[in-house]
């Protein structure tokens, strides 16, 4: 561990990729067996693989009390205040313990070891315990590093890729074959034993670890494109999902995974989706949308978000708001990794798949040109979605980038200019400066609604001038926190829709509000109105959207049915 | 003796004398040259004969009153008695000076900047016995803990002939007064040419008129930097002139090296811990070796080297005075 410390001190030094990639390179061939899978997890700043679930919850009263005990000469009053002043608690752990003539360097496996034991001990005591015999009888390096992998924050600027180009440097392997390898299995420390025995070909696909999403581009209205081989699909109103299903099989019961954008795992916000995926007969990993849907048609994000963000929901939810997947594409099929196959095959692939009740197809369209593409995305629009996916058939899937094989049509959404009512204080980096705002339109009688929240879109430079302006401005203090403003400060913002909220005086609430620019040049008198709001929010189609509107909207998904 | 935080700057009402003042005043000691100590003029100003020089190059002139170290002048306070005063040698930079104030039985020791290890450029420490301390807290934690100088010295060394030795330019970081003509000196000690920036060449030039270093030191002439380590001003790491030199080290010799952060700080390539300040243990030692019972923390992690003071029974707390960046 004492070696895997001093490369962590030689990357902090090293500000060029290309020598952080070879310290690492060059390291990783003094491992043994045992030692190289765990300390190339440990490069990765986490103490275990990617597809591996456990975490170590290990908090920061737990390491300040293990600290306390070992710097039992310095006043907790101190300790804290060093910690404070670090900003690093595997640093600060590091630098107290020089010089106390403590210097047990365990190996790196002997670490792992330790931080397995940590993750599979329940209760706080227990952790407590394990964290007491382990720091401090440690070398003040390793120490560091062994705090720094608890807390996660390694520091090293050594990103997955350039794990990969050093696994790959190290072993002389095409670092395409790392990357599909790392893919497949989900544990770079896996990969890169496999990479050193030349092994790569049996890294065998691990299913319920998140691979990166495809990110698309976007399309002007107009440009022309390869028309032959593009698919149109409406761009739902629901989120973004992850599927992974392995079916039941004698002696085992079938297990389902949906993981969001952020990777995170979001199965128990939609337990039914997770019933209807599991009767799929083929093991799978694809993509897709999860929509809040009922009696064939789909229900504004809105009543979606109402299952977001919950560890379980019940069963009266589910009734209320019920849920449906929208499958648009395959990564994994029956155990083999396919996105380097073309879309056109793909597809193939999820159209000769028996869909159970409740899992929907995407409709795909071939647009001729881009007359006839003005008319689906007209269509989407009339649908209630936010325009249109164009998607090159010859294209595969790049998980995590910004490939040419996807292109967003989106609507330009309008803006509003809006008065700031009331200002707090921002978080993190933004702490004490005044950087979240309220802000309200006009309303037919004159008087100020507010409408929305950001938190936002503004320089670092704006946000100091407008946190002067605001504490000028102020004439209330709420909780010594919230401050009403005079109304003086306008802004542009825009939003991804309009929803009817009762938390703000105006009756509706902006989705995803941010800040497009201060308007110095707008007087006050001149801000949107109420009146305008409720044009917008007819033309947006929200939460009222009249039947035949709804009806038309689920198109997509029923035309796949 | 009282002892006050005034927005001028650290005040002693007693003898109407200000310490290090931050704005003109009638009379104050100057501790050292230093721009957060160094930063107003007063009417007459009493400082050691360097920090004379070095005040007459940065502020300008006034009446100035040199006192050599260990040679104790009297002030009259307004109340008609007489204080003596002593400046004695902090061990921080060239001419820097610790204040002894002897007023009516009582003793009072301000440390300006003070370290208790050794430098190659500047008299050592000398700690009178006092009854109240006013000491600065720049590295107040006990995260901060210095390695032995001598180690950090070769550190020095090591880095200037390893850089040479591939082909690139050493760039050592280190403040005009003080650290630069140290780092130089250390250098020219093991046979390594040095290059100066202006700032610090001018500053070196102080210090021999002061008898502090023989060996001539090369002034920066852009494209005759090859062959030598180049000593600049932290302010001056985003310099054109270093932009110019593509194969370079960049070493940042200070305190703060301990602290991972300080790459990014100070864009530095290396980082080497050899402080001009006190560390944890030596901010310690100096306030036992003067006895005293009161002690009063300025600058940097005052309020947690006066907690820590105080749960070790000492009547200390936090002076809070205004002051600009640190040197």
């Amino acid at each position: 561990m004492k070696d895997f410390a001093a490369l962590c001190a030689a990357l902090r030094a090293t500000r060029a990729t290309s020598r952080k990639v070879e310290l690492v390179a060059s390291y990783l061939p003094t491992l043994d067996d045992a030692s190289l899978p765990i300390a190339t997890r440990f490069l990765t700043g986490r103490p275990f693989a990617a597809r591996d679930e456990r975490t170590l919850s290990v908090g920061w009263a737990s390491l300040l009390r293990t600290a306390t005990a070992m710097f039992a000469d310095l006043d907790p009053e101190i300790l804290r205040a060093s910690f404070r002043a670090i900003g690093d608690m595997g640093e600060t752990f590091g630098l107290l313990q020089r010089g106390r003539a403590r210097a047990a360097t365990p190996s790196v496996v002997e670490v792992g070891d330790a931080l397995e034991r940590l993750a599979a001990a329940r209760k706080a005591a227990d952790k407590q315990r394990l964290l007491d015999g382990l720091l401090p009888g440690l070398d003040p390096s390793v120490l560091k590093e062994t705090v720094k992998l608890i807390v996660g924050a390694q520091r090293i600027g050594l990103s997955a890729l350039l794990l990969e180009q050093a696994i790959a440097r190290a072993s002389d392997l095409p670092l395409d074959d790392v990357k599909r390898a790392t893919l497949l299995c989900g544990d770079l420390g896996e990969v890169a034993l496999r990479a050193r025995h030349g092994a790569l070909g049996g890294a065998a696909l691990a299913l319920f670890h998140p691979l990166g999403f495809q990110l698309a581009g976007t399309y002007t209205a107009g440009d022309a494109l390869p028309w032959e081989r593009i698919l149109a699909e409406e761009k739902l109103d629901g989120i973004r999902g992850q599927a992974h299903v392995a079916p039941a099989y004698p002696g085992a019961t079938a297990r389902v995974a949906l993981f969001s954008r952020s990777l995170d795992d979001v199965t128990g916000a939609f337990p039914e989706i997770a019933e209807r995926l599991a009767r799929l007969p083929i093991s799978l990993v694809a993509d897709g949308e999860i929509l809040a849907f009922a009696a064939g048609r789909a229900l504004p994000f809105a009543r979606l978000q109402r299952r977001l963000g919950r560890k379980k929901v019940d069963e009266e939810l589910i009734r209320e708001v019920p849920s449906t997947f929208v499958l648009y594409d395959v990564l994994a099929w029956n155990g083999v990794l396919v996105i380097d196959r073309p879309l056109r095959e793909r597809r193939a692939l999820l159209e000769s798949l028996p869909l159970p009740d409740g899992v929907l197809l995407s409709a795909a369209t071939r647009p001729r040109d881009a007359d006839d593409l003005e008319k689906l995305f007209e269509r989407a629009l009339a649908n209630g979605n936010e325009g249109l996916m164009l998607k090159d058939e010859l294209q595969p899937y790049t998980p995590g980038k910004r490939g040419r094989g996807w292109l967003k049509y989106k609507k330009a959404r309008a803006t509003l200019d809006v008065v700031v009512t009331a200002v707090e204080p921002g978080h993190g980096r933004r702490a004490g400066l005044l950087s979240d705002v309220t802000f309200a339109v006009r309303a037919a009688d004159g008087s100020l609604r507010n409408i929305g929240k950001a938190y936002s879109g503004l320089s670092d430079t704006e946000i100091l001038e407008t946190t002067k302006t605001f504490r000028r401005l102020t004439e209330t203090i709420y909780g010594g926190r919230v401050r009403a403003v005079r109304p003086e400060v306008v802004l542009e913002v825009a939003f991804d829709g309009i929803q009817r909220s009762a938390r703000h005086k105006s009756g509706f609430a902006l989705r995803f509000p941010r800040i497009v620019r201060l308007r110095p040049d707008k007087p006050v008198a001149e801000i949107d109105t109420l009146e305008r709001v409720v044009e917008l929010y007819a033309l947006l189609a929200g939460d009222d959207t009249p039947p035949e509107a709804a009806a038309t909207r689920a198109a997509d998904a029923s035309d796949a049915e | 003796m009282r002892v006050e935080a005034r927005p001028e700057g650290l005040h002693l009402p007693d003898l109407d004398l200000f310490l290090d003042p931050a704005a003109r005043v009638t009379r104050a000691v100057l501790s050292h040259g230093h721009a957060d100590h160094a930063r107003a003029l007063a009417g007459t100003v009493h400082a050691t004969p360097e920090t004379v020089a070095i005040a007459r190059l940065r502020l300008g002139d006034t009446s100035y009153v040199p006192h050599a170290y260990g040679e104790p002048f009297e002030l009259t306070a307004p109340s008609g008695t007489v204080a003596r005063l002593t400046l004695l040698p902090s061990g921080h930079v060239l001419g820097s000076a610790m204040v002894l104030v002897e007023h009516r039985d009582e003793r009072l020791l301000y440390t300006g900047d003070v370290k208790l290890h050794r430098s190659r450029t500047c008299a050592p420490a000398e700690v009178a016995a006092a009854d109240v301390l006013v000491t600065e807290a720049t590295f107040g934690l006990p995260v901060f803990r210095f390695p032995p100088v001598v180690d950090l010295e070769a550190r020095i060394v090591d880095e200037a002939r390893t850089a040479l030795d591939s082909g690139e330019i050493p760039v050592f970081l280190g403040y005009a007064l003080g650290k630069g003509p140290e780092i130089a000196r250390i250098l020219q000690d093991a046979d390594i040419p040095v290059m100066l920036h202006g700032a610090v060449h001018r500053m070196v030039e102080v210090y021999r008129s002061f008898g502090v270093g023989d060996r001539d030191a090369t002034a920066y002439e852009r494209g005759k930097v090859d062959g030598y380590a180049l000593i600049v001003p932290p302010s001056a790491r985003t310099h054109p002139m270093l932009r110019a030199i593509r194969q370079k080290r960049v070493i940042a010799v200070t305190g703060w090296a301990l602290l991972d952060a300080s790459y990014d700080r100070y864009g530095a390539d290396v980082l080497i811990p050899l402080s001009d300040h006190a560390d944890w243990d030596e901010l310690h030692e100096l306030v036992a070796r003067t006895g005293a019972r009161r002690v009063l923390t300025t600058h940097g992690f005052a309020e947690p080297l006066a907690h820590a003071l105080s749960a070790q029974g000492h009547d200390a707390s936090a002076l809070h005075l205004l002051h600009g960046d640190e040197e």
